[in-house]
């Protein structure tokens, strides 16, 4: 059987962006909170930071698209704490969505609606109103992962996608980036003469 | 370069397919493919152009049709030019399968291309036509469309609700027959949308903006698929181009580029704090 791409069309939590902009390093618990050590002795570390810049660099290179919607734009601002307001690193995040690999799904009635369903449905997972409307994007952006290091959000099982958490990948060579064609000079170019050229202006 | 075969299939209880069933089918196709060619290149006439190779009539009339990809002007040769026409042919025949199978709208498509479409469609069943079989010769993909398939786009072509909001794609047409129109493609089902200029006004900002990646803003036209048909805007205020004369920053440049982004709080925490409270 054919190995499939391990995310076709990811929808990214806004918590991912976050991690990223952070870089942002979580020592790994076990299951009674002690941190993890690894064989090396050292701490598992879950490098959240680099695992975001990895995906994001393979949707630069058009591997994939990225998908979020107009809630993650909102989510992902700079905190103003006790600090002055320093706008260049929230501009730099909102500049970052304008790219053109970035797919913002609107939110309009349909997705309220959608979000509506989805918290009762998850009411035993209590399924927040914001999480809902999350996955609602995801799903009527036709994404087949929603990537997220939120565990609530990831407790969630819903048909036709998964949640899970993001991982590094690196995608077998034979997937090409979305928009790759031969180019002209590998392509055979007709010759005309003057008359043929205007017959195909008024075509 | 691409071959593509279009073939009618006769209804046997006729005489024949008539002659202008024949020529109006054949004058859409070409209409089809120039308008997929257009969304796919960004160019508004497109890039190829298409000949006849070869003429048949076994159990179906079948017209063969190759790709040549046009002369272009000078300022163009300096940047590589991409092929479209295997793209342009397999966007035709996934269209002809997502009005026979799946039910909704073809890629691509403005609503203009839809009713050039269905006036496509409406030829079946009359005058001798019984179905169209389109194939993309290169691998053998092949599509048949019906009558069911014309009612699947008769179904889709009416707007069912409209509401306030927001349409993000690629500016890749603009039209100044009639009232003034923008066919946006849009990034997340790749299907044009058609944005109407309530007031008359001039279309400049609209040509600075063609070819890149733009949000309108307006009332939003869904069809019965809740797939966004066309925007009704006000004026070119309720445009805007994005990442207009700004260097967009990327993942590498920004990884790491404020760590106290979210204050004292972890993200986890930040998260679960505008979430849960």
């Amino acid at each position: 059987m054919a190995e499939q791409p391990l995310y076709k069309r990811p929808y990214f939590d806004s918590g991912v962006f976050i991690g990223w902009i952070k870089k942002e390093r979580i020592p790994q618990k076990d299951e009674d909170g002690n941190i993890m050590i690894g064989e090396d002795g050292k701490e598992v570390i879950e490098e959240r930071g680099m695992i975001a810049e990895h995906l994001l660099t393979l949707a630069e290179q058009r591997v994939f698209p990225v998908v979020i919607s107009g809630l993650t734009i909102a989510e992902v601002h700079k905190r103003r704490g006790k600090e002055k307001l320093i706008n260049d690193e929230n501009q730099n995040v909102l500049d970052y969505f304008e790219h053109e690999f970035v797919n913002v799904v609107p939110i309009d009635r349909k997705i309220g609606e959608e979000a509506n369903k989805l918290c009762r449905k998850h009411e035993d997972k209590k399924l927040s109103p914001s999480d809902a409307i999350h996955l609602a994007c995801a799903k009527k952006g036709g994404c087949d992962v929603l990537l997220s290091w939120d565990g609530p959000l990831n407790s969630i099982d819903e048909p036709g996608i998964r949640i899970e958490k993001p991982v590094m990948w690196n995608p077998p060579e034979r997937i090409k980036p979305m928009e790759q064609m031969p180019l002209l000079k590998e392509i055979p170019v007709e010759k005309k003469s003057e008359g043929q050229e205007k017959e195909e202006s008024n075509q | 370069m691409s071959r593509m075969r279009f073939e009618i299939e006769p209804d046997t209880e006729q005489r024949g397919v008539s002659l202008q069933t024949y020529n109006t089918a054949t004058f859409k196709l070409i209409q089809l493919l120039r308008e997929l060619d257009s969304a796919i290149s960004g160019k508004s006439g497109g890039m190829v152009n298409w000949y006849v190779v070869d003429l048949g009539k076994n159990a179906t009339l079948t017209l063969e049709i190759e790709s040549q990809i046009k002369k272009l002007p000078k300022r163009w040769r300096e940047k590589p030019i991409h092929d479209t026409a295997p793209a342009v042919t397999q966007s035709f025949i996934t269209g002809f399968e997502n009005i026979q199978f799946r039910g909704i709208s073809p890629p691509y498509l403005s609503e203009y291309g839809l009713e050039k479409l269905q006036s496509m469609m409406q030829l079946l069943q009359k005058n001798g036509a019984k179905g169209f079989i389109a194939t993309s010769v290169d691998d053998q993909r092949s599509v048949s469309v019906t009558e069911s398939g014309a009612k699947t786009l008769q179904d889709l072509l009416p707007p069912r609700r409209e509401e306030k909001g927001s349409v993000e794609g690629t500016l890749e047409t603009i039209s100044i027959h009639g009232s003034k129109k923008l066919i946006i493609y849009e990034s997340l089902s790749r299907k044009g949308v058609t944005c109407i200029l309530r007031k008359e006004e001039s279309i400049d900002r609209a040509k600075e903006a063609l070819g890149k990646k733009v949000v309108v803003s307006g009332n939003v036209h869904f069809n019965i698929k809740d797939e966004p048909v066309k925007v009704m805007i006000e004026d070119l205020r309720d445009l805007r181009i994005l990442g207009l004369g700004k260097k967009l920053p990327t993942a590498a440049q920004l990884i790491g580029s404020d760590p106290n982004f979210t204050g004292d709080l972890s993200t986890d925490e930040y998260i679960e704090r505008i979430r849960r409270g």
